[in-house]
């Protein structure tokens, strides 16, 4: 199980590790949450009340305080447990922000990002200036330097399993690198005013080749 | 809260101030709002009106011992028991208000530490100035003290004595920041200065914000001490109230380095 | 219908009452503006309401609901509850806490009002952030900031009275042999709830002070270079041990309920009191994950990270111990227990979810999105509603004096669970949608099946909501008569009159080590009682016990 509609396709190499990340939590949880799930509905079924049946000896009564219930051994069972089951997903999240923090030492193009309201524009070394389209290369580190021109935007790239905040007043930074071409659609995913929702950018992947002849030729 | 052992005429379980305040409140707000609208002031000043005519109100009510709380007899209290119930509300209030001021000092090392330039220490606010209320408000302290003991020793006389000299040095702090502000506001350095100004502003007026609650309440004990309600054998609201007294000082003993000599 | 009465009353069973009305009209409110929100992206490229209206809704909806719903909900039975299951007979300054209601009540209103000034109401989210908030971005939401956050102030206030009121009272009054191992866990939950409101409610006021600060003095805090830093941290400091502010009141419910109809005392009361401590002190140190995209260092992400990991430790042991103690229980399946086992499930779901979220990887692909949404609504209606809804029915015989119809209540619960699931479930298989957005292009075809799903759901949840509308006003108005303790309850509450007579208890009680109740008697005149905190001596003398009758 993946966790957006259209993941059949692999769109970065940032992707697989996220993606495994994923399920991970997901068997973990479903593993753990269904096995108590279904404990407690079978609690339910076999003690409950038919007629008839005899009250419990230690059943409530008012004004005076119950007896207590259970040994403290459980709770640390129970803590010891749990805290096993978080060994493994510690580790692989602790691997996978290891994975997404630092680019990898390859060429990278690097390109600055501002989000303004309402509306992105994306600066490349050569001078270059798009507002709306981000063209990259495909097989290529991209870093997107971001920032913002006035408030709290964040530029969501739901294909490519990442999200920046940009912040005015600082530089975030966050790299990727897409293996398949195509054009991609990507959102401000903070709350930014009236036109947050329409405040797009089309992400377009090219093979190396075109976007040389983009780029180099100026737009 | 009442220090009066003269006997309750009607003590009632109602009272009305707890509304009236609340509502005093909620139209200072929407009088902040209709001037900002162009309205005019006439709501606001309505509005404080009942706000502080409500807190009159609620005062009286106290000091007459017009309103009964039910008390219960000592249960179960581990372990609370050497704490009066008003000495344990007055704690609590204060780790909120403990809570508060270390925030604010926080805000204002996070701002600093991460902020590109600021003002070298003794260039904007003057050292002297900050030192001698530094000075006011610890020899008010000193003077709260000296009230103190005169009561416990039985002398009214002394515990006025105290107390209002307590009242004028705390004044003085409060006449000294403001003529401070004053200067400052005058050479151009004003709420909108950049981020030096808010922090030190806004802190400073927090503070003494909370020394103007303190005079109130000085001027409040001081009448109680005229009208005989504090004795050598009850006087606890009044130490209470020395607690708030001298965490106000102490917050001061924070904001004094961290504003002037940093 | 003594208005006097309700407008200059002290007494805490009232004030409880006024507490739980401000609620369902306030909650009204907020629902009402979901409901909204829910109709405008039911469809595709809708537009019921303009972009500026619908931010409007966001802020308000997010607002409303989890500081002026759910805590007076909470308050409301914490008002009318725990003096009665501590044995004393009020708190311990009635006139404070009759001003925490009407502060929190005006300052819910002076929010609320803003939707009538030019601008509207707070349209930057309920998470206000900056510089969206500061005058230089939202001049034309003057209004809509600074009276927003003025009821917010009213409430900080309201709270701040409340927390030292009802400190002091378990701290001073609870009655002789109620130690505190001894009280309902109910209680033990209000505590941890107190201890983090005392926490948190400074840091929002710091917060809001300088944000108005900002607004009406100038200053600029928040405009400056680390202005939006500074109040995501603010903001997240005090909004993310809110959130346990406002679930241990539930869990609390929770406690009691599965274990007065299962017939069976909780299992490890001990282990869960250990369990509260521990995980209120971890709520003020993972808020880190609200910030993983922000661009702060990755130590400090994955430290938030396991650390947020590890809280859910504390809480898994919790529901295992609720799920425990219907072992050789004999389960009876009244609305209560409906609403407090149907959480269950719900409650794993919004929980494991949770977990998901903790992790600062994964965060990148799901920080602001519908499956946040969904996380949280998966938490927030069933844990914190549904439980506290699960509370009404189950203290409704004793506030109200009569009963409610069981048939109502239970269609009440299965609208509500049904149309709970239909309505969130859909928005985790959407992922990729950002929050907060008025409304969406026609080629998003999964998006659209969700919401459509998702708005069914929503008309079922609302349906159900009518139906428990119309259940408490016709019960309570002309429902039979409840008895003193219709469910068989044990804590000190169930073994007074329904509904108790003004001051509770008639009698002393006095709980023995044994944990009996023996009632002794209060003294007959006030006059030589102090009002400066009891320092004399019990005057309770051994013959003056009676056996309580079985």
């Amino acid at each position: 199980m993946s966790i957006c509609s259209i993941c059949d396709q692999v769109v970065t190499t940032s992707q697989a590790p996220i993606e495994s990340l994923f399920s991970i939590y997901f068997w973990v949880a479903l593993i753990a949450g269904g096995g108590v799930f279904l404990g407690f509905l079978y609690f339910v079924f076999r003690f409950r009340y038919i007629p008839g049946k005899q009250e419990p000896l230690d059943a409530p009564k008012a004004g005076v305080i119950p007896p207590l219930r259970g040994s403290s051994k459980m709770g640390w069972i129970l803590a010891l447990g749990l805290f096993l089951i978080f060994i493994p997903i510690s580790v692989a999240t602790k691997d996978t922000v290891d994975f997404i923090e630092k680019p990898p030492a390859e060429d990278s193009l690097i390109i600055n990002v501002e989000g303004f309201q309402y509306a992105w524009s994306f600066t490349y070394p050569n001078g270059v200036q798009t507002i709306s389209t981000l063209r990259v290369p495909k097989d290529k580190v991209i870093v997107l330097e971001s920032t913002s021109r006035d408030v709290f935007h964040n530029l969501w790239m739901p294909q490519f399993k990442l999200m920046v905040d940009t912040i005015p007043g600082q530089t975030n930074v966050v790299w990727f690198k897409a293996i398949k071409t195509g054009s991609y659609t990507a959102h401000c995913n903070e709350i930014c005013g009236v036109g947050h929702t329409f405040m797009k950018a089309t992400i377009i992947v090219q093979e190396p080749e075109e976007f040389q002849k983009w780029y180099g030729g100026g737009n | 809260m009442s220090e009066s052992s003269h006997a309750n005429h009607n003590p009632s379980h109602m009272s009305i101030w707890p509304i009236v305040i609340s509502l005093g409140l909620a139209l200072v707000f929407w009088g902040i709002a209709a001037y900002l609208l162009g309205v005019g002031l006439p709501l606001l000043i309505l509005a404080l009106i009942i706000l502080v005519g409500g807190i009159l109100g609620y005062l009286k009510e106290t000091m007459q011992g017009n309103f009964v709380a039910i008390e219960e007899q000592r249960g179960a209290q581990w372990p609370f028991e050497s704490l009066s119930k008003l000495k344990l509300g007055v704690w609590v209030f204060l780790a909120g208000d403990i809570m508060l001021f270390g925030l604010m000092v926080g805000v204002d090392i996070y701002l600093r530490l991460g902020a590109v330039s600021w003002p070298d220490a003794g260039t904007v606010f003057s050292i002297s100035h900050g030192a001698l209320m530094t000075y006011l408000l610890l020899a008010s302290t000193l003077t709260f003290g000296y009230g103190v003991i005169s009561i416990r020793n039985g002398s009214s006389k002394g515990l006025i004595i105290g107390l209002v000299l307590t009242l004028i040095l705390g004044a003085g702090f409060l006449v000294i920041k403001l003529l401070e502000w004053g200067e400052l506001f005058s050479h151009g350095f004003n709420l909108s200065s950049g981020l030096a100004a808010s922090t030190y502003f806004f802190t400073t007026g927090l503070h003494g914000l909370h020394v103007l609650i303190g005079i109130v309440g000085l001027a409040y004990f001081i009448l109680g001490s005229i009208l005989g309600n504090v004795t050598k054998e009850k006087h606890e609201t009044l130490i209470l109230f020395g607690v708030y007294w001298i965490f106000v000082d102490i917050v001061w003993l924070f904001i004094f380095p961290i504003m002037y000599l940093w | 219908m003594n208005i006097v009465r309700w407008l200059t009353t002290t007494n805490h069973k009232d004030i409880g009452i006024l507490y739980i009305l401000a609620a369902f009209l306030l909650g009204a409110i907020g629902g009402l503006l979901g409901m909204v929100m829910k109709a405008q992206t039911t469809l595709p490229e809708l537009s019921l309401i303009s972009a500026s209206f619908y931010n409007q809704s966001v802020s308000v909806h997010g607002l409303v609901m989890v500081l002026w719903f759910v805590s007076p909900l909470f308050l409301g039975f914490a008002n009318y509850m725990i003096p009665m299951m501590i044995g004393c007979r009020d708190l311990a300054f009635p006139r404070l806490n009759a001003m925490s209601f009407w502060m929190f009540l005006f300052g819910g209103l002076v929010a609320a009002s803003a939707f009538f000034f030019p601008g509207g109401a707070i349209a930057t989210g309920w998470t206000i952030y900056a510089p969206l908030n500061t005058p230089q971005y939202s001049a034309g939401n003057a209004f809509g900031i600074v009276l927003g956050v003025a009821g917010a102030a009213m409430l900080i206030i309201a709270i701040t009275l409340g927390t030292i009121n009802f400190v002091t009272t378990i701290a001073h009054m609870r009655a002789p042999g109620m130690t505190l191992l001894k009280m309902p866990l109910f209680v033990w939950f209000f505590i941890a709830t107190l201890a983090i409101m005392l926490y948190v409610f400074p840091v929002l006021g710091v917060a809001g002070l300088t944000l108005l600060s900002d607004w009406l003095l100038g200053t600029n805090f928040y405009a400056s270079p680390h202005g939006a830093l500074l109040w995501a941290h603010l903001f997240w400091i005090f909004g993310h041990p809110e959130v346990y502010v406002i679930l241990f009141p539930g869990l609390g419910v929770v406690a009691e309920v599965i274990s007065v109809f299962s017939r069976r005392p909780i299992y490890g009361k001990n282990i869960i009191i250990t369990c509260i401590i521990i995980s209120t002190i971890m709520s003020l140190i993972v808020w880190g994950h609200h910030m993983f995209v922000t661009g702060v260092s990755a130590g400090w992400r994955i430290y938030m990270s396991i650390m947020t990991e590890l809280i859910s430790i504390p809480f898994g042991i919790i529901v295992l111990c609720f799920i425990a103690t219907l072992w050789k229980g004999s389960i009876r399946f009244k609305t209560p227990m409906m609403f407090i086992l149907g959480i269950i499930p719900l409650f794993l779901i919004g929980g494991a979810t949770g977990v998901f979220n903790s992790s600062a990887a994964l965060d990148y692909s799901i920080r602001g999105t519908y499956w946040i949404i969904a996380h949280f609504h998966y938490v927030l209606v069933p844990a914190v509603a549904m439980t506290l809804i699960g509370g009404i029915y189950y203290w409704f015989p004793k506030m109200t004096g009569r009963m409610y119809s069981e048939k109502l209540g239970h269609t009440h619960f299965w609208l509500t669970f049904i149309g709970m699931n239909l309505t969130y479930f859909p928005w985790f298989l959407i992922s990729e949608m950002p929050r907060r957005m008025v409304t969406y292009s026609a080629t998003q075809t999964t998006w659209a099946e969700m919401h459509l799903l998702s708005s069914v759901g929503a008309v079922i949840l609302l349906l159900g909501q009518i139906i428990f509308v119309i259940n408490m006003i016709s019960s309570g108005l002309k429902g039979p008569r409840a008895l003193s303790n219709p469910w068989g309850g044990y804590s000190l509450e169930w073994t007074v009159s329904s509904p108790p007579p003004a001051s509770t208890f008639l009698k002393r009680p006095i709980i023995t080590e044994q944990g009996r109740v023996k009632y002794s008697f209060y003294p007959t005149s006030w006059a030589h009682l102090e009002n400066d905190g009891g320092r004399i001596e019990s005057n309770i003398d051994e013959t003056d016990f009676k056996e309580d009758s079985d």
